[in-house]
């Protein structure tokens, strides 16, 4: 069930994303993509693996679900949130939707956590809004760099 | 957090020489595309290796070890840029010899083989360690992504000369 439901999600949003106007050139999309998988998964592995907060579902379904939403779904939420951020306004405006972006997120891992996909131990609600807040750090920095550099690389 | 290797050997020796040579042949070679096709380039073969070990690498399925530990350590994260020089040497031939027809089908199997010995010489040096995993699975796993990663590079620089 948690695949379907991941599954559905993942589809809609990517057809919607695939429709809606953008922003980003296509190579920052790429870029933004791969760089979110590299961090998320490392994430995810040291919160698992070195300090024993989740547990991944032992069964292929509860698995594949994982992957799904870790190499499709949260790049896209993330690569959506990033193209929206240049719609206009102020600095000020785009870092006050950062809110709404991370506790979408938020709400992603907690579904997972409810639908069995993986397993929360000791894990509390504020430690996942700080590992989002520290991701999108992370990912923002290196986005504004590339986005520069393809200005200047390709007008 | 991320721990250190257990002792620094022959393994750590292996993934940081072989980062810093394999990067050395960029200084020699001429430019031939944008820089953003490079980071492309090698962001691709990382994230391909990091999707890969941390889906197949860890508990349920744990098919192999990387390094020291069990757990993720801080040698495993630069385990990640070991390939990426060959990745980057792959596309440069790529784009100056432009194998067609049968020619790309033997350079795809060409550069998976390279890479088969590349991971076997990393077993020898245990930067690697298999239980359920075997060089042959890598090799039709190579064939696969080195088929992928050229294509990649093919669409992103007919992309970038396009627009």
């Amino acid at each position: 069930m948690a695949f379907s439901i991941f599954f559905s999600i993942t589809v809609i949003m990517n057809i919607s994303y695939a429709v809606s106007k953008k922003n980003l050139h296509l190579f920052e999309i790429m870029f933004v993509w791969m760089v979110v998988n590299i961090i998320h998964h490392n994430f995810m592995t040291v919160f698992a693996l070195n300090m024993g907060m989740f547990d991944f579902g032992k069964y292929p379904s509860q698995y594949w679900t994982m992957a799904l939403i870790r190499v499709f779904l949260i790049p896209l939420l993330i690569i959506w949130y990033l193209d929206k951020s240049l719609d206009g306004g102020s600095t000020y405006k785009k870092w006050t939707r950062l809110p709404v972006g991370i506790s979408i997120l938020v709400g992603i891992e907690y579904l997972a956590n409810a639908l069995n996909v993986y397993h929360f131990n000791q894990w509390k609600l504020w430690w996942s809004f700080a590992e989002w807040f520290v991701i999108f750090l992370l990912i923002n920095y290196p986005w504004i760099w590339f986005r520069k550099l393809l200005r200047k690389e390709m007008g | 957090m991320l721990p250190l290797p257990v002792k620094f050997d022959q393994n750590e020796w292996f993934v940081i020489l072989n980062c810093v040579l394999g990067y050395t042949w960029l200084l020699f070679v001429p430019k031939r595309y944008p820089r953003v096709i490079s980071i492309l380039v090698i962001l691709f073969s990382v994230t391909v290796a990091i999707i890969m070990d941390h889906t197949i690498a860890t508990p349920p399925l744990d098919l192999y070890d990387i390094n020291d530990l069990k757990k993720y350590e801080l040698t495993d994260v630069i385990t990640y840029f070991m390939y990426s020089p060959y990745a980057l040497l792959s596309v440069y031939l790529f784009d100056k010899l432009n194998p067609n027809g049968l020619y790309f089908t033997v350079y795809v199997i060409v550069w998976s083989l390279l890479a088969v010995c590349l991971e076997w010489l990393a077993i020898f040096f245990n930067v690697f360690k298999f239980h359920g995993w075997t060089l042959l699975y890598s090799f039709s796993f190579y064939l696969f992504v080195t088929t992928l990663h050229l294509k990649f590079f093919q669409f992103i620089l007919r992309y970038s000369r396009e627009t």
